[in-house]
């Protein structure tokens, strides 16, 4: 209440107060005015003017003496006597209003029921003694059957309707009904009272059953004699565990929901730091093990597991944990017993079966996905035997021994390599990686790169992490030798990939940290070829171009900024803009370079100035020659000097759809000069003329940067290359004219927006107190000031009401003392009389 | 085996020395020193030199042979004393012809000991005065530097040396350029690269110590007469990246002008490198050269970013431009072409032209409109700037935004996007920035590594090496 009091807003107050301040003119004898030296029209009256001295006084005398007095006349009494009547001390009620109030609370305190009443039942309205109620239940029971007893019906509708006959059938009706109900309901009762003893029993006996079951495996793990209690007690514990809330296993549609939720959000991430305006809101680590499912990192369960669980094992993270733990009792089997290492068989099927998952998912999405080689035959049927178990479990749900799959074929294809290196065992150089992959096939390679990641993974031991880092720097240093070897070995490559990927996706930052140097290092060598041809630099080797490539595989490419992504980037611009085409060998590295570039920017569509200038000199070179001489060229491509030539001179008919770097590079540079291959490299480089038309349409100079390569597109001999090339030149020329239509929007800086003046609320003070100095010199000044007017006007108005009080205390003593005179007068009085009278009676009687 | 004897004969050419200088009966000894100095033994030859040196010092400071010249009469005549002060004298002679002969020696250890040995004898003349044969001594050398076969650049480093030999600093250098000019009058125009370069670098030594109105008069004209010949390419731009030094001390550097015009004029790198030569003398010597921000426009080409001498040239470009008096439209016109250039540039052209382009609109308030304009059609068909257009008042760029910093905003770089998105800021020294290679870029974006870096999401299906 007092809340929303003081809740009530000032206006308010204002206004009530207005509203009680209707009291009734003053008496006029008793108004005293003031006489005024200068009299002003139109000015109120000030306080001082005008007021009613007598009434004032007499108020304030009759408040002390309801106070003051009243606290003198109490004041040496422990006890007092206090009025608890309803009203009593309030003023403002009327006595009737009293009176009234009084009897409404007399009557709410007997409805009141307390809480141990008996007599729970409501106050019964009777007519006639009979209770209402059940009267008007008979009405509406009856109310079906209007017909038959309209009668009694209506008698009932009057109350009964004073009929004598109908009264005492109904009656006895009711008291039989009355018998029947209860008998009824106590049958009830006891059929009730039986059902529960019988499922109690039932549920004993189960219990019992299950008790029975778990006694053996009790026995044996403790091996000690254990009382029945604990044993039941241990064995509830179990029960609760398993029994309790376990994950239900995903449906499908839940896994492909959840997946994409994730993609999603992760998509938004990229595109956050591709703008570039990402706040670094600090991530939470997410460990490769998470499902990313908000469910927080827990220590798996050993006690219980099931042979099913690759079935939740989606994500590749998961994949790693559960095999983990096989690794984990791997390590205490030490890999002697037979059955150990069927057991690393079946481990090794569960990861086949996992890629396949993924291989699976994957299809729909892609037909003609080429990643279904690296599952080889038999590991196919493994994956079908792991599925049919899978299956069987699911219908079943039950716990169950782990099943062991047996698959005679896989031990002896993967028996000669060592399925499990101990932790102590990591290669200690390259030398000694390459010696353990050497003579294997690929898919053997990458079953050991495997087991030798998850051999060392990092819960396994302390320092695993450091040593898979440095076996992820000997795979990247892997990786690029069988890029160099001559026949490149793709399924080798790929595999080596993703392991590197799904390395990368466990420990970035020392991934990050090995591919940057290893680009530097590239770097490195490159400007010091550069510096040595005097500032012009070659084209580097295969493995450095397959390394950036690796980076796009690694690392978003989208990023704003990024400290992989960006410096490759700029390594390869800077080769792009500064390596000279000696031969045709550099032509098709400079083209996959360009590539590779628009690969970079593919999403986040920025512009590559480096890319444009290098295509322009390509098609400068393949320009005819008699017309050339009026086109500028962007260095490092000169003007007159051309050691390449890629103007063509016959007729082509055809170009192939797909050229891969290594078969090119793999060529004598003589092969690579035909007619024939200028043709390719003129339509490749079309091809990438128009996907940075398509990527850098947008840009308000679209036209100015591919203006420059109006001219010697122009200039190709046209009529000499195919049909299709001959379109896309045409359809190329074609774009850039368009985007020269482009209107331009003249450049203006966003306007400011003017800051509003500070604006200031007004102060209100709901008790203002002591006068207002204006214009004093500061705000402290002025307010100690207030203070001390208020101070002294208190002083002055206490000191006042002192005195007046003391007045009033000692008229009252006056008053007391003059009493007790009079009262002592009056019996001394009366005394004397008695005396008087006494002695008159006396004189008589003698 | 030549090791030890070559040691051996070090310490007998000492013994000798020492038996000369303790009596001058045994000067006959000097004969051995002679022809121990002309051995092939590089410290045979330099402790040889070394003695000679102090051997000659010593009798010329006991005027054994100085004023001998003065009177030729018969050999019979002469007192034994004088006999043997000819003698001396001869011996002299021969000494310095030989050690002559070693300055143009291939050995650096030899070259540098016969130079410092003949300053040191060239000292030791300087107090008495025998004008002949100090004149003699300059002549040899100079020869020497000045020749037309070797390069001398290790000798000429040391010529501040020779020049305060003396006490009367001013006199030597006179007699080099007289040298110097006779050398220049007579030279062979056929094979005289070296030649021409060896006096290109002696003129620069000499120009690098103070001189006095007379000297720079010589100067003036013994470089006048150095311009007139052919020279090669690798010499012209040694000059024109050394000349602003030689300017200053020349009595009338107006006088290079016509050089610098020509070689401004040729194009390439090596207007480029005059560019500097040029403003020098319209900054300091009032050269009206009405032509010149014309010129300098036309020199913005694609070409900048990837020559050698980008820093050198975007400095003094900057420097040109600077000053707040140029008008507007020269202004604009250089903003709005090399943001044109930035279409096509690499990378790290683009960190200097960028910051360049801010540079002069933060000089020059009026170009404001090339990034916020008010008046006029919000809307345009073309750019109004004519690229081709080779007066500057005539290309319009004045009418034209800056619509190219838009396109740079989307540029793969990312600092380089934030330079272009910037459109306000102070004016910033460009210093720093000129000697940024993209190795320098590269480097330093690889620093940037953080706690959490960023991977792919997906993963890679097939590796293909497409082009």
């Amino acid at each position: 209440m007092a809340k929303t009091k003081s809740k009530k807003g000032l206006a308010d107050k204002v206004r009530s107060k207005q509203k009680n301040k209707t009291k009734q003119p003053p008496n006029p004898f008793e108004v005293k005015v003031n006489k005024v030296k200068h009299s002003v029209v139109n000015k109120h009256l000030q306080k001082w003017e005008k007021g009613i001295p007598g009434v004032s006084r007499s108020k304030a005398v009759k408040m002390r003496k309801d106070t003051l007095l009243k606290e003198l006349h109490h004041m040496k009494k422990a006890n007092s006597l206090l009025d608890k009547r309803f009203g009593e001390n309030d003023s403002t009620l009327s006595a009737d209003d009293k009176m009234v109030q009084r009897f409404a609370l007399e009557k709410k305190k007997q409805m009141k029921k307390g809480d141990f009443s008996l007599n729970d039942e409501e106050e019964v309205l009777t007519h006639y003694g009979q209770s209402l109620v059940e009267n008007l239940k008979d009405t509406i029971g009856s109310d079906s059957e209007e017909e038959e007893d309209g009668k009694l019906r209506m008698g009932q509708f009057q109350f009964g309707g004073f009929s004598k006959e109908g009264d005492e059938v109904s009656y006895k009706d009711k008291m039989k009904e009355v018998i029947a109900d209860s008998k009824k309901q106590k049958y009830e009762r006891q059929a009730e009272k039986e059902k529960t003893v019988e499922t109690t029993k039932e549920l004993d006996s189960s219990w019992k059953s299950l008790v029975s079951n778990f006694k053996p495996v009790n026995n044996n793990q403790t091996g000690k004699k254990v009382t029945a209690f604990m044993q039941l007690f241990h064995n509830l514990v179990m029960e609760q565990k398993s029994a309790g809330a376990t994950d239900k296993l995903k449906t499908e549609e839940e896994k492909a929901k959840e997946e994409a939720e994730r993609l999603k959000q992760l998509e938004a991430q990229r595109i956050a730091r591709m703008k570039g305006k990402s706040k670094q809101t600090k991530r939470t680590h997410t460990s490769a093990d998470d499902l990313n499912d908000g469910f927080a990192l827990e220590k798996p369960k050993r006690s219980v597991t099931f042979a099913g669980q690759s079935e939740s094992e989606d994500e590749s993270g998961d994949r790693v944990n559960s095999q983990d733990q096989e690794a984990l009792s791997d390590t205490g089997d030490n890999n002697k017993e037979a059955g150990g290492s069927g057991d690393e068989d079946s481990n090794d099927d569960d990861d086949n079966s996992d890629s396949d998952d993924d291989e699976e998912d994957e299809d729909g999405s892609d037909s003609d996905d080429s990643y279904s080689d690296l599952a080889s035959e038999n590991e196919s049927e493994n994956y079908e035997a792991v599925r049919a178990v899978e299956k069987t479990l699911k219908s079943k749900k039950e716990l169950k021994p782990r099943p062991i799959l047996k698959n005679t074929e896989g031990i002896e294809r993967y028996s000669d390599f060592p399925f499990f290196f101990h932790w102590k065992s990591a290669p200690g150089s390259y030398s000694e990686l390459k010696s353990l992959l050497h003579g294997h096939a690929a898919d053997e390679q990458s079953t050991i790169i495997l087991r030798l990641r998850k051999c060392h993974h990092p819960s396994l031991a302390e320092g695993n992490k450091e040593k898979l880092e440095t076996i992820q720097q000997y795979l990247l240093q892997y990786f690029g030798d069988i890029v160099k070897q001559k026949p490149l070995d793709q399924v080798l490559v790929d595999h080596v990939v993703s392991h590197l990927w799904e390395m990368t996706q466990t420990c970035n930052m020392s991934s990050a940290t090995a591919i940057q140097n290893l680009l530097l290092e590239h770097h490195k060598e490159y400007t010091a070829q550069a510096e040595r041809r005097d500032g012009r630099g070659t084209f580097p080797g295969t493995d450095t171009l397959m390394y950036l490539r690796l980076v796009e595989c690694l690392f978003p490419t989208s990023d704003f900024q990024h400290p992989v992504t960006t410096p490759a980037m700029h390594f390869i611009t800077q080769m792009l803009s500064e390596c000279v085409l000696r031969n045709s060998r550099d032509v098709v590295a400079g083209l996959f370079l360009c590539s590779l570039a628009l690969k970079f920017v593919g999403l986040s569509r920025r512009y590559v100035p480096e890319v444009i200038t290098f295509l322009h000199g390509l098609l400068y070179l393949a320009a005819e020659k008699n017309a050339v001489s009026g086109i500028k060229v962007f260095p490092p491509i000169r003007a007159g000097g051309k050691t390449v030539d890629l103007c063509i001179r016959q007729k082509c008919s055809q170009v192939s759809q797909e050229w891969s770097l290594s078969d090119l590079l793999n060529k004598e540079p003589t092969q690579l000069n035909g007619d024939q291959f200028r043709c390719e490299v003129i339509n490749r480089c079309l091809d990438s003329l128009l996907m940075c038309l398509k990527l850098w349409e947008d840009l308000p100079c679209v036209d100015l940067i591919f203006e420059p390569c109006m001219k010697p597109l122009s200039l190709l001999p046209k009529h000499l290359y195919p049909a299709d090339m001959q379109a896309k030149i045409e359809d190329l020329s074609q774009k850039m004219l368009d985007s020269k239509s482009k209107t331009l929007k003249v450049m203006q800086q966003p306007s400011k927006k003017p800051v509003p003046l500070k604006l200031f609320e007004p102060e209100i003070q709901e008790f203002w107190a002591g006068k207002r100095k204006k214009g004093g010199p500061n705000k402290d000044v002025n307010e100690r000031q207030r203070l001390n007017h208020k101070y002294k006007k208190e002083l002055k108005s206490a000191i006042r009401e002192v005195k007046r009080d003391n007045e009033v205390l000692a008229r009252h003593q006056l008053e007391t003392v003059l009493q007790k005179k009079r009262k002592t007068k009056d019996l001394m009085n009366s005394l004397a009389n008695q005396e008087g009278d006494f002695k008159a009676m006396k004189k008589i009687k003698k | 085996m030549d090791g030890e004897k070559s040691t051996v004969i070090v310490k007998k050419i000492k013994k000798n020395t020492k038996q000369i200088l303790q009596d001058p009966r045994n000067a006959n000894l000097l004969l051995d020193l002679l022809n121990y100095s002309q051995s092939k033994n590089a410290d045979v030859v330099c402790a040889s030199c070394r003695s000679l040196v102090a051997v000659f010092s010593h009798f010329i400071s006991a005027d054994c042979f100085i004023n001998i010249g003065q009177h030729t009469v018969a050999e019979a005549d002469l007192s034994k004393e004088d006999q043997f002060s000819s003698w001396m004298r001869e011996q002299f002679i021969t000494a310095c012809d030989v050690m002559s002969d070693h300055l143009c020696r291939e050995s650096a250890q030899i070259q540098t000991t016969a130079f410092t040995s003949l300053v040191a004898l060239l000292q030791v003349l300087d107090k008495k005065c025998p004008q002949d044969l100090s004149d003699k001594l300059i002549e040899s050398i100079m020869s020497c530097l000045l020749n037309d076969e070797y390069d001398q650049m290790g000798l000429i480093k040391l010529l501040p040396s020779m020049l305060t030999a003396w006490s009367d600093k001013l006199r030597m250098c006179s007699v080099c350029l007289s040298h110097l000019r006779k050398k220049l009058k007579n030279i062979n125009q056929a094979a005289a690269d070296t030649g021409l370069l060896n006096c290109w670098r002696t003129i620069r030594q000499l120009a690098s110590h103070d001189l006095d109105e007379k000297l720079k008069g010589q100067l003036t004209g013994v470089v006048c007469e150095f311009l007139k010949h052919k020279m090669p390419a690798r010499l012209y731009r040694e000059i024109l990246t050394g000349i602003s030094s030689v300017m200053d001390k020349m009595s009338n550097p107006l006088r290079l002008a016509d050089f610098l015009s020509e070689s401004f004029n040729i194009g390439g790198a090596v207007s480029l490198m005059s560019l500097h030569g040029l403003f020098l003398l319209m900054h300091k010597y009032n050269l009206d050269y009405p032509d010149f921000y014309a010129k300098l426009y036309s020199m913005f080409e694609p070409q900048v970013f990837g020559a050698k001498y980008r820093a050198r040239f975007f400095y003094l470009a900057d420097t040109f431009l600077t000053s707040t008096h140029l008008p507007a439209y020269v202004v604009a016109a250089f903003a709005k072409r090399l943001s044109r250039l930035c279409l096509h540039a690499p990378a790290s052209g683009s960190h200097i032209a960028i910051p360049f382009i801010s540079n002069l609109i933060s000089r020059h308030p009026t170009c404001e409109v090339l990034l916020h304009r008010t008046q006029g059609p919000t809307e345009l068909d073309t750019d109004p700037f004519l690229a081709d257009e080779t007066d500057l008042s005539q290309c319009r760029a004045l009418d034209s935004c800056l619509w190219e910093l838009q396109t740079l905003e989307h540029h793969y770089d990312p600092s380089l996007s934030v330079k272009a998105q910037k459109r306000r800021i102070a004016e910033n020294d460009l210093s720093p920035l000129l000697e940024n290679t993209s190795s320098d870029i590269i480097a330093s974006e690889a620093k940037k590594i953080k706690k959490e870096i960023p991977v792919t999401f997906q993963r890679p299906r097939r590796v293909d090496f497409y082009l």
